[in-house]
């Protein structure tokens, strides 16, 4: 996975942008992907891979800020964009809404390419992130339900005597749960689990 | 010429009564003997209507003229202030000037509505003098009754037409600088009617931007005897604005001094709605601009910088191809084909452009380039007085015809005009003088001419005036002159810039005077 090529993203209305940004793009060792419009992109299925997407701001149909708002929740695919006459209330809207930079066309090639590095490298982070809560949520899915109760109650700050007195049972019983969870769980210590349990969202089951 | 004649007629009566008086109390003695007469008489003779009364102020004595007028007996008339022998309307200023007259002695003078004898009012002045004794006594009072009426009347109608018309008038006699109002013009001025009238007063109520101006009417009206008109703006105690059209003529008064008689309307109702109007005009032909240029200019930014990033992304990329280790050739060819398909797809659309922009219908007829000029000026007349232009127009008189399109020419014209007046915006140390010019340049050549005196042409720059996109406006699109430039030279004419010898710029266009030959017609319309 890590290895895979990353994937450039370009949506722009004009063929000989769309043409010549295909060729940069490819010249630099990325895979670019190219759209006219921002309806064709978005009937492309989401990539497993690092990417981002160089989208022009006036675009017939779904416009360019429109697309972005459509997108938002995509952190895996950083926006970067491009515009022939970009105005300042346009810029502003565009960076507020999260895009990592605004070009007015032409740009410099170094400075586009420069972005895209900078592009890729987020939305490779934002996808380790996004692996790591995915193997995250099926270890926690794979706990029994008194095992969830006692790792809820043990990342609260419960003792184990505490705990067993909680949920009716003996000692040893929780300290065999206990074990269950930081083995399932791949946590190495009490804090480790405390901040799995923080990142799953996982609340204090304590009745007091 | 009335004040004249009742001053001689003053003179003269007064001379009469001195003799009824003289008559009164001895019998005079004329140089014929044999004719004696009785003061009754005398007084009788006169052809006015003459009454004395006694130092207390009573009726003693009429003459004939005033029993034909009134119909009534003596006793009748000692009752003048209770019978309505005075209208009633100014019977009570009447017994107060009256009265106090009596009480100190001094002469009094009123005018005043009598009642003849069929009940009909006529408007008379009234003037009684005492006669005094040696010791100063007063003996009896005369009074002369002067009919006024017909001139009362032409009074009444004069001040009810400039009451109605909002027209004022006034009388300047300049050596003296005395200054004669009508009640209307002190209406309209806002000020007590009757109040004394300096230039200082009137200087208090000028709009202030204004005031120059008045201060240049007054010295012209002082250095010469011209006619003169002029418009100017009051600033009133409310703080609203009234604009005002005088029109004045230099006449002589009875001392053969300078005076001035100025007739002064209020036009503000006029102005307003001009305004309005002019306002609602370039607001639209702002917004019909705005619209048309800015999509204009958008659609020529977006459609020239799309291939030109294209190409600089493709030029870029070929480098890099180039630069590589081993070096693709082949893809670097392929680059610059590219390249090359993107620059030709910029120049079409500048060609497009050029197109759209010699598009326009060209319609030929004979012109005088007079009217078509002074037509462009009144249209353009209210922008330029609201940037504070002072226009002159100076029209040649005998212009031959020329061919052309009417409304381009206007739309040169128009250009030459606001540009003269844009470049005059920031000018405040010396009056932003515009002059318009037709002119014969030789036989076969006629020329336009606007002056300026604005701020006037950069040197360096001047070969760049007529240059498409050229502008030294900060909102300034750089398409006027161009335009310009190419309609001229459809008319097979020629457009220049010259700077002033002073300060602002001289543009000039000339045409041929005549017909243009129709070959060069079918040439105007294959730009597409």
């Amino acid at each position: 996975m890590p290895d895979a090529p990353a994937i450039v993203f370009v949506v722009d209305d004009d063929v000989s942008v769309r043409d010549s940004l295909e060729l940069l793009i490819r010249t630099a060792g990325w895979q670019p992907e190219i759209f006219a419009s921002a309806q064709e992109f978005l009937a492309r299925s989401r990539p497993a891979v690092p990417c981002c997407l160089v989208l022009d701001v006036t675009l017939p149909g779904l416009s360019g800020l429109e697309l972005q708002a459509r997108l938002a929740e995509r952190t895996d695919m950083p926006i970067i964009f491009i515009s022939g006459h970009g105005d300042v209330p346009m810029t502003v809207q565009a960076m507020k809404a999260g895009a990592i930079e605004f070009l007015t066309k032409p740009f410099k090639d170094d400075v586009l390419l420069a972005t895209i590095r900078g592009a890729l490298e987020r939305s490779r982070v934002a996808l380790r992130k996004e692996a790591e809560m995915g193997v995250l949520r099926d270890s926690y899915a794979s706990l029994t339900p008194r095992e969830q109760q006692v790792m809820s109650l043990v990342v609260s700050g419960l003792l184990n005597k505490q705990v067993g007195g909680e949920l009716g049972i003996s000692e040893i019983t929780v300290k065999a749960h206990r074990g269950q969870v930081m083995r399932k769980m791949r946590a190495d210590s009490l804090p480790d689990l405390v901040t799995k349990a923080a990142r799953l969202g996982v609340r204090s089951a304590s009745k007091r | 010429m009335i004040d004249r004649r009742r001053v001689v007629m003053h003179y003269a009566l007064r001379s009469a009564w001195k003799a009824c008086a003289m008559a009164k109390d001895a019998t005079i003695t004329f140089n014929s003997p044999a004719e004696e007469v009785t003061p009754l008489e005398i007084v009788d003779s006169i052809p006015g209507l003459v009454a004395m009364l006694t130092p207390a102020g009573e009726v003693d004595v009429v003459n004939r003229p005033v029993f034909e007028y009134c119909g009534q007996p003596l006793e009748a008339m000692k009752q003048w202030g209770t019978n309505g022998t005075v209208h009633g309307d100014d019977l009570p200023r009447v017994v107060r000037v009256f009265t106090q007259a009596i009480a100190s002695g001094a002469p009094y003078d009123f005018e005043a509505r009598i009642r003849r004898f069929d009940g009909v009012y006529r408007w008379f002045q009234v003037r009684g003098l005492p006669l005094r004794d040696t010791s100063g006594r007063i003996l009896r009072w005369y009074v002369l009754l002067t009919d006024i009426d017909d001139r009362k009347r032409a009074e009444v109608f004069l001040a009810e037409g400039q009451r109605l018309s909002q027209t004022g008038s006034f009388s300047w006699k300049v050596a003296t600088g005395e200054i004669t109002w009508s009640d209307e013009l002190y209406r309209i001025y806002g000020f007590k009617i009757g109040m004394p009238v300096t230039l200082e007063l009137i200087r208090t109520r000028v709009h202030p931007e204004d005031l120059t101006l008045l201060e240049k009417m007054i010295e012209q009206a002082r250095n010469g005897r011209t006619d003169f008109e002029w418009q100017y703006r009051l600033v009133m105690p409310d703080r609203s604005t009234k604009y005002l059209h005088a029109v004045a003529h230099p006449a002589s008064d009875q001392d053969g001094q300078l005076e001035y008689i100025a007739a002064v309307q209020d036009v503000t109702a006029r102005r307003i709605s001009e305004e309005a109007l002019a306002r609602a005009r370039s607001e639209l032909a702002k917004v019909a601009r705005a619209t048309s240029l800015g999509v204009l200019t958008a659609s020529i930014a977006h459609e020239v910088n799309q291939p030109l990033s294209a190409i600089i992304t493709n030029a870029s990329t070929c480098v890099r191809m180039l630069d590589a280790d081993p070096p693709n050739v082949a893809g670097a060819r392929e680059t610059a084909r590219r390249t090359i398909r993107d620059g030709n797809r910029a120049a079409d659309v500048i060609a497009r452009l050029r197109a759209l922009f010699s598009k326009k219908e060209f319609t030929l007829e004979v012109l005088d380039l007079n009217a078509v000029t002074q037509e462009i000026v009144a249209l353009s007349l209210s922008e330029l007085q609201r940037n504070r232009v002072v226009l002159q127009s100076e029209l040649a008189g005998d212009l031959p015809p020329v061919t052309g399109d009417r409304v381009q020419l206007q739309e040169v014209i128009f250009n030459l005009l606001r540009n003269a007046s844009d470049a005059m915006v920031g000018v405040d140390d010396r009056p932003r003088q515009l002059l318009v010019r037709t002119e014969r340049e030789n036989a076969d050549r006629v020329r336009v001419t606007v002056r300026d005196a604005g701020v006037g042409l950069d040197r360096q720059n001047m070969d760049k005036l007529f240059d498409a996109f050229y502008t030294t406006k900060r909102d300034g699109m750089g398409m006027g002159l161009s335009i310009s430039r190419s309609i001229v030279e459809r008319h097979h004419g020629r457009i220049w810039a010259e700077s002033n010898a002073g300060p602002g710029a001289t543009f000039s266009f000339s045409i041929p005077v005549g017909p243009i030959p129709t070959s060069n017609c079918l040439t105007l319309d294959t730009s597409d």
